[in-house]
């Protein structure tokens, strides 16, 4: 650490214990992050702390970065919120669902301060709240799933039952059935974001159902270094994962928050931040599709950068009618397409998936 | 349908980390010293044997380097409780707490690099499963047909006793502590080098704790160890297969089942021994206790 | 009004009930309370789990797992008590307890058969202390203290129960009764320092930008040497005279 750091650092701290930041005008911005997970875990945080690093790489001297890592959801993380606050942070980034209530609570108490919350559905006047289209992105691997899949079975590693994973299932089963009428889809919940041991479990139980290509909506490796034993293939998640390119890894679903929270940042240092939701994209940037390798064949490869470029362009939406709830009823007529609100609380899969959600 | 074979070949494998960590961990305990650190020393362990093998590409030198880095982290808990007579409960959360930020820390440069690949041994499964099964049998021998291993529990059931009959306790204790942490260094390299392939923080995710269950669960037997990882590990891996083959469970209550087994077994084994005075063990008599001669 | 009180003692009551299982299985069949409440920690994780994911799951949740929260429902909701501060009814009940315990440990005839009955059971028999009682007495009491502070937690700073509920609190109160050296007040006290480690980890993350593991290696280490130096505070030192 250089010399400027640590007087910045001793300056902070007669600063503590006053609930507005003083001098805001001639010091740096400061933004503060909060993240469930260590930076290292080469997945969720991993992504958001790039973002924080892209912050800093654009604004340089014009903003000052922290973060607090591994907090966990629930009482702590109020507590983190206040701290962060306190210091003199006057955009702060909570990067995980279950820090949604802490941040309502905080920002109340700091209504200074520009609370963001990612994948959260509470908004005040201080916090905005913002998450990412995966379902875009998982669209793309369900073409390229439904057209590389030998034995016609497709397996799903899904985390929790929750709105965004049961899109991503049913954007994959639906874009893979598009290109493979034939395909079937397996789906295990691990009730885990991270769990190495039991992801390779579960990657191994869908193997054995003669699964052989598997989508993983955990963050850790290791279906990946099943599939590789068994030799299916997989998509990276969250981060890359090119360190198993080119196969198992054929391709992955990159969350990149850098051009969200530059925009952001930009609008707190031009006045013009004001709360509000955002849920962009593969057209916004922050779902980026990692490299299709050498081990998809390249008319598939066309065929899903097509499929990716017109998600981009807006010309087609992966909800689009006609499509059947599970149990046969309809759900969009042709031509219909889902609205944001029948997304964001989706819990329901759609006709031709077997599997049954949990209760 | 589901194939018993290919579930039990998956298990085999699955089961390892655990099998190793909760074998040591049945070492550590029949010499009386209860460690609660096996998560902090199977992560250490996890992290030394990934750097090692990605340093020399051979994950067998991994293996031995995890052994070595987990036995030496585990002499911060035998100095603390065989020395400085701590309390081994608090002593076995603080390593816990060390291990886990040490190999975090240490970890940083070694994000995102993959694995030395292995050469599968026999059934295409891996060497060190089998090395795992086969440490079962050798431990059995070791605790019930060896004199090293009489002595062993003699300690654990007695150490006043032990120590009367001119035994060196401390000695006893702190081997069997080393061999706890190299066990369970090993089943954490097994998951860093042979399962996820790749280094990340906190990737143990709760498996040392388990093992501390499997311990209780085998009436502290090797025997009893194998068919406690496989029940815990089967559990898990049966409820993945009937989820994946498209069949509802009620995944908490089967993930609970494993622990109020433990709990019953526990409570059997205890009355046997209460109301019978026959046969039947329980936990070693001195298990949790520490020891310090009076002369 | 009542309601709010009335939790306190549900929640008390809960942490009695869930403490009297190890409890029992020791008095009845002599099974190692260690061993059983420590199963029973993976048990009730499960259990809270479930009600995240299944009965108590916020039906206005969008389908995320976790109650509704509480802080929402003045009633039900245990608030700050001076704006800024983060103290709840917890901090006044935690300091209530420190006394009472402090009273029960030090002043009550209870108090000195549990003092006897740890030090020498079997002279403590002798004189008239049923084992069985203490254990149940004892392990219901502190599941008492455990499950109030739970419900504080759940009430005020968390808000809600969810699948995750818990992270580690239970361990490090285990680690705080040994730093405290079993002693009312010194468990205070040493609360308050691990706290200091908690809060101090995050500042230094803040100020110094030291990642979260370098805070865990050194409450770690920390507490290896508070650990390690209690010998000097209970046996003293002496230089063996050879002849």
């Amino acid at each position: 650490m250089n010399r400027r750091k640590l007087m910045a650092s001793l300056a902070v701290i007669p600063a503590i214990g006053l609930a507005t930041p003083v001098f805001a005008q001639e010091e740096p911005l400061k933004v503060g992050f909060i993240y469930v997970g260590p930076v290292g875990d080469g997945g969720w945080t991993y992504q958001h702390d790039l973002g924080r690093q892209a912050i800093e790489e654009e604004f340089g001297d014009r903003v000052e970065t922290t973060f607090i890592e591994s907090v966990p959801e629930g009482a702590d993380a109020e507590r983190a919120l206040s701290q962060l606050a306190l210091a003199g942070n006057e955009l702060i980034f909570a990067t995980s669902f279950g820090f949604m209530d802490p941040v309502i609570n905080v920002a109340a108490k700091f209504p200074d301060v520009k609370f963001e919350h990612a994948t959260g559905y509470k908004r005040a006047e201080n916090v905005a709240t913002y998450d990412a289209r995966f379902y875009e992105g998982r669209a793309v691997m369900g073409t390229i799933a439904g057209r590389m899949t030998e034995s016609n079975k497709i397996g799903y590693i899904g985390s929790f039952p929750i709105p965004e994973v049961i899109q991503g299932i049913n954007s994959s089963f639906i874009h893979a059935r598009k290109v493979n009428p034939d395909v079937e889809m397996k789906v295990v919940w691990a009730y885990s974001w991270f769990d190495p041991a039991k992801e390779a479990d579960a990657a191994s139980a869908l193997i054995a159902e003669g699964v052989d290509v598997i989508l993983q909506h955990t963050d850790s490796t290791a279906p990946l270094a099943k599939a590789q034993e068994a030799g299916a293939i997989g998509f990276g998640q969250a981060s890359d994962m090119s360190n198993f390119a080119p196969s198992p890894r054929v391709s992955s679903i990159i969350d990149n928050w850098a051009p969200y929270y530059i925009e952001r940042v930009g609008q707190v240092l031009d006045g013009t931040w004001e709360s509000k939701g955002t849920w962009a994209g593969i057209a916004g940037g922050e779902v980026e599709i990692g490299e299709i390798t050498e081990a998809v064949p390249a008319e598939v490869k066309e065929e899903a950068l097509a499929l990716k470029d017109s998600i981009a362009s807006g010309e087609y939406h992966p909800f689009t009618g006609p499509l059947n709830r599970q149990d046969g009823s309809e759900w969009l007529a042709e031509g219909q397409v889902a609205t944001d609100e029948e997304l964001s609380g989706m819990n329901f899969f759609v006709e031709g998936i077997t599997a049954k959600i949990p209760e | 349908m589901i194939d018993p074979l290919s579930v039990f070949l998956l298990l085999l494998s699955a089961s390892t980390p655990i099998v190793f960590a909760a074998l040591g961990e049945l070492v550590t305990e029949r010499a009386g010293v209860l460690n609660l650190g096996v998560e902090g020393m199977m992560i250490v362990g996890a992290l030394a044997g990934f750097a090692a093998a990605h340093a020399t590409g051979s994950p067998f030198i991994g293996f031995v380097v995890a052994a070595l880095a987990g036995a030496a982290v585990s002499m911060t808990f035998a100095m603390l409780t065989q020395f400085l007579l701590a309390n081994q409960v608090a002593s076995g959360l603080a390593l816990t707490l060390f291990g886990l930020g040490l190999a975090a820390l240490f970890g940083k440069p070694l994000e995102g690099i993959k694995a030395p690949a292995m050469v599968p041994g026999p059934l295409r499964i891996n060497w060190i499963v089998w090395l795992g099964i086969a440490m079962v049998p050798l431990i059995w021998w070791f605790l019930n047909r060896s004199r090293a291993g009489l002595i062993l529990r003699g300690v654990g059931e007695n150490h006043d006793a032990a120590h009367a009959l001119g035994y060196p306790v401390r000695i006893v204790r702190i081997t069997a502590i080393g061999f706890g942490g190299a066990m369970a260094g090993v089943g954490g390299a097994f998951l860093s080098i042979a399962i996820v392939l790749q280094w990340t923080e906190g990737m143990t995710a709760g498996a040392g704790w388990i093992a501390l269950a499997i311990v209780v669960f085998s009436n502290w037997t090797a025997l009893g160890v194998l068919a406690g990882a496989w029940l815990f590990g089967g559990v898990t891996v049966l409820q993945l297969r009937l989820q994946a083959a498209g069949v509802a469970v009620p995944v908490q209550f089967l993930s609970m089942a494993p622990y109020l087994a433990t709990i019953i077994v526990l409570v059997l084994i205890s009355a046997q021994q209460k109301y019978s005075r026959r046969s039947g063990r329980a936990a070693p008599g001195s298990l949790g206790q520490n020891f310090y001669a009076l002369r | 009004m009542w309601i709010f009180p009335a939790m306190v003692l549900a929640g008390a009551l809960g942490g009695w009930a869930w403490g009297m299982i190890p409890a029992m299985l020791r008095n009845w069949f002599g099974a190692s309370e260690i061993l059983v409440s420590l199963m029973l920690v993976y048990v009730a994780q499960k259990v809270a789990a479930w009600m995240a994911f299944g009965p108590m799951k916020n039906p206005e949740g969008f389908g995320f797992p976790g109650s509704r929260n509480l802080q929402q429902y003045p009633a039900a909701s245990n608030p700050e008590l001076i704006a800024g501060t983060g103290a709840h009814w917890g901090v006044v009940a935690a300091a209530l307890a420190v006394l009472a315990t402090w009273f029960l440990i030090s002043r009550h005839i209870r108090g000195f058969h549990i003092r006897a009955a740890g030090l020498a059971p079997r002279a403590a028999r002798f004189a008239g202390v049923r084992p069985e009682t203490l254990v149940a007495f004892c392990l219901g009491l502190s599941g008492a203290c455990a499950g109030m502070a739970g419900l504080f937690e759940v009430s005020g700073p968390a808000g809600q129960i969810t699948d995750s509920f818990g992270s580690g609190y239970g361990f490090t109160a285990i680690i705080v009764a040994f730093l405290g050296r079993l002693h009312p007040v010194g468990i205070l006290l040493a609360g308050l320092l691990l706290a200091l480690t908690y809060i101090g980890g995050e500042l230094a993350q803040l100020t110094l930008q030291l990642p979260a593991a370098t805070v865990q290696v050194f409450q770690g280490m920390l507490l290896f040497f508070l650990l390690g130096f209690d010998l000097l505070t209970r046996f003293r030192l002496q230089r063996r005279i050879t002849a």
